[in-house]
């Protein structure tokens, strides 16, 4: 090795380093500051199709409290190294827990892992951004606190503020996780110490009850952006409610979702169906229990004609609508009735209760995610090909059915022109529908590794053309889609960069976001 | 938790084991009868290669490390159970080759900057990709030499493979040695061992530009066993967690591929790795 270090910062030479390092050690503990290559697997682990040592960081610190975060933002401030804060770091598809570039210091604030409070009256609560899920429903249950949480599929490995900051979802009427947050701490590249809303008041009670504050809102700035480190954030968490139903609706025929989409978005929008409804494509569905490699063995693109074939199998749909019903016993009777009512005026679909499907695990984990309890069934999608490789696409579309067809038409050209399967499922929201496809690929095919890397620049420039903007990114294509979203909105995020930490030392590249306009801090 | 534990006694593997092993002599050597470390546990996919299994047990108990075997799917609560373990007291070790999807599990259960990684490898087998055994080995400190054992033994058997030997990092300087039966080049990336194919052939199956790549010559030697990769890998893994596989300097990225016969029988998709407290 040419250097001690796997990776050195750009432009920070390992003298310079060495002093960083020193320091950072003086700060918090000889055990904190790692730079042993054994010890940092963890945080160079990728799935996206992408080299590994383009990911590579140079070392990663580990505080545990908010003055020793400000400690040594100042160090990075004073050697210019960067730092890639990650809270639990579990963004699978979007990049885990390795930097954007080469040579970042990860900032892992497993550490900060305290529930500061939980109000059981006002129904909200503060955490610090190493707290997991896990850790909250815990709590949660320990306390005997009537309160549901709301996460994403990886649920109990991952945590609230990291997936909150990220603008991911969940399937809980409080699935929309940065809308239902209430107050942040952030920690400024100079130290400082920001509070958002009505945390800047002294004395004020109401930061995890009241979002807007005075003046400008600015939580939203600190969300897919660089501009500081959150180290506390405010959730509210939905009482418990006396009556839980989940269904599905199951179509099968792939045109069928055009249908699903009418019907379910008006139960949507009026809340008659509360949570995000998530219409599960069939190797989606499967993919989390099969093995792709057991049912074809074929090159290329799974054909329908075999995907159509294990649908009758295994007894699901080739479209699977999963959402449910919140309230009181007759809240939830009177809204089943409405359900009931709008899937046979459709004309299509199976509606089926937790009741009828019996003890179909794939039912259950659905019916636990829309519970906020953990279940990470959804894991095994990466056995469905197997090799590691996995690429989230993630457009936004309106809650319209004819944007479906449109969308997976166009998905799936791009995908069987480089021989992946479409594993996909849309999330309907109160007005727009996020269409995600999981790219699993085999990371030890050096050629499955090029073709994803093409299909999913593809995927971006196809959608984008259309009309379809990514909503999230993996690390490795994080300039191409803020390009796609207009030489302005760039400029005002890197003039606002330079504003705030004009070293550019925070997460540079998040979000196509760099202090000195280029890839070069 | 539903999980069929096998646990390696005196009596479960006869003395013989040793000479079928095959250990290299080097290795041999350097086993001792009252190893520090615990038994470390053993967590293997029933898709797992038998010859993993037989390996790794094999050789743990000729170190006197018999362990416990955990060889059905690991359920997400055995995986929790499992790094819970590992965690709870220092010299534990994992040796796992498990699905991707547990290998991520795993990965990301382990707390970060506290569990050290000696070895981390990934398999892929499928007749659809340009070589039908492919592995994929992250060159740490502990494991070092690794590929270069996998390679030697595929080219042995004939396999039809390619094996990526990629440092953390993308690795530094060194170049690494050549290999008997393999004909070696160098270019700015690297070291590519070729078995049974040319320069051009090697490099259109593995997506990389000739361009650059000039004959670099042999300078050391590995004998292969014959016992195949799978056994290889499973004796080595269990040298690593026992701190028994010989320390080897850093080498830069380098890649063995052989054009053999096409040797996938079935496809599947698995990560090795050892992981210690």
């Amino acid at each position: 090795m040419s250097s001690k270090y796997i990776a050195l910062p750009k432009g920070v030479s390992e003298k310079s380093f060495d002093a960083a390092i020193k320091e950072y050690r003086a700060i918090l503990g000889e055990a904190n500051v790692i730079v042993a290559e054994e010890l940092l697997v963890s945080y160079n682990k990728i799935m996206i199709p992408d080299e590994d040592e383009h990911h590579t960081p140079s070392a990663a610190i580990c505080p545990s409290s908010v003055e020793e975060v400000q400690r040594c933002l100042a160090v990075c401030n004073k050697y210019k190294v960067p730092v890639w804060p990650v809270s639990t770091g579990r963004n699978f598809g979007y990049g885990t827990t390795a930097p954007a570039n080469r040579g970042q210091v990860v900032m892992d604030l497993r550490r900060m892992n305290r529930i500061l409070e939980v109000d059981a009256e006002l129904c909200t609560c503060l955490l610090e951004p190493g707290v997991t899920y896990q850790q909250l429903y815990d709590y949660l249950q320990e306390h005997k606190i009537p309160l549901w949480l709301s996460c994403p599929a990886p649920s109990s490995i991952v945590g609230p503020v990291g997936n909150a900051l990220d603008r991911g979802v969940g399937y809980t009427p409080y699935g929309e996780h940065f809308l239902f947050s209430c107050g942040m701490e952030v920690v400024m590249p100079n130290g400082d110490i920001l509070r958002t809303g009505m945390g800047s008041l002294p004395g004020s009670n109401t930061a995890q009850v009241f979002k807007w504050g005075y003046g400008p809102y600015l939580d939203g700035i600190f969300t897919q952006s660089n501009y500081g480190v959150v180290t506390k954030m405010g959730f509210w968490l939905l009482p418990a409610p006396p009556a839980f139903k989940p269904f599905v609706i199951r179509y099968q025929d792939e045109a069928d979702i055009v249908q699903a989409v009418e019907t379910l978005r008006p139960l949507r929008i009026a809340n008659i169906v509360p949570n995000a409804v998530v219409i599960v494509h069939a190797l989606w569905e499967l993919g989390s229990m099969l093995k792709r490699a057991e049912h074809f063995d074929g090159t290329g693109t799974i054909p329908d004609s075999v995907v159509r074939r294990l649908v009758k199998e295994n007894n699901v749909g080739m479209w699977n609508v999963y959402c449910g019903l919140y309230g009181s016993p007759e809240q939830v009777e009177v809204n089943w009735k409405i359900v009931q009512g709008a899937v046979k005026a459709s004309g299509k679909g199976e509606l089926l209760t937790q009741e009828q499907v019996g003890d179909d695990p794939v039912f259950k984990y659905r019916a636990d995610l829309m519970q906020g309890k953990m279940n990470m069934r959804e894991m095994g999608l990466y056995n469905w090909r197997g090799g590691g490789g996995s690429c989230w696409f993630a457009p936004v579309s309106q809650a319209r059915g004819s944007e479906t067809l449109k969308q997976m038409a166009m998905a799936k050209t791009i995908l069987d022109k480089y021989g992946f399967d479409y594993v996909a499922e849309f999330i309907v929201g109160w007005r727009d529908m996020h269409h995600i496809v999981d790219l699993l690929f085999d990371r030890t095919d050096p050629q499955q590794m090029k073709a994803a890397k093409a299909c999913f620049g593809e995927l971006l420039e196809e959608f984008s053309k259309a009309g379809y903007g990514t909503y999230r990114v993996n690390t490795a294509f994080m300039d191409k889609v803020a390009d796609y979203y207009g030489p302005v909105k760039r400029d005002v995020n890197r003039k606002i960069k330079l504003a705030l930490d004009p070293n550019g030392i925070i997460a540079p590249g998040k979000s196509g976001i760099w202090a000195t306009g280029g890839k070069v801090i | 938790m539903t999980v069929s534990r096998r646990t390696l006694l005196g009596a479960a593997l006869s003395g013989g084991a040793v000479a079928a092993v095959g250990l290299p002599a080097a290795h041999a050597a350097t086993i001792g009868p009252n190893p520090p470390l615990e038994a470390p546990r053993l967590l293997v996919d029933p898709r797992a290669p038998r010859g993993f299994l037989d390996g790794a047990c094999i050789a743990l108990q000729t170190l006197g490390l018999g362990g416990i075997a955990v060889v059905e799917p690991p359920s997400d609560a055995a995986l929790t159970e499992s790094i819970a373990w590992l965690t709870a007291r220092r010299g534990r070790r994992i040796i796992a080759m498990v699905g991707d999807s547990q290998a991520i599990l795993m990965q990301q259960m382990a707390p970060a900057g506290r569990v050290r990684w000696l070895s981390l490898a990934q398999h892929g087998s499928s007749s659809e990709a340009a070589f039908a055994n492919r592995h994929r080995v992250t060159a740490l400190p502990a494991n070092r030499g690794l590929a270069r054992r996998l390679a030697v033994e595929l080219a042995a058997a004939g396999a039809d493979f390619a094996v990526f030997d990629q440092p953390l990092g993308g690795g530094g300087a060194t170049p690494g040695a050549a290999v008997p039966g393999f004909v070696s080049h160098r270019d700015a990336d690297g070291l590519l061992h070729l078995a049974g194919l040319s320069a051009a052939e090697g490099c259109t199956g593995l997506d990389r530009p000739t361009t650059g790549l000039a004959p670099y010559a042999s300078c050391a030697t590995t004998a292969a066993t014959g016992l195949g990769w799978e056994r290889a890998l499973g004796e080595a893994l269990a040298l690593i967690a026992a701190d028994r596989w010989p320390q080897q300097a850093a080498e830069a990225q380098q890649i063995f591929a052989g054009r053999g016969r096409g040797t996938a029988a079935a496809a599947v998709a698995l990560t090795s790795f050892v992981i210690a407290s």
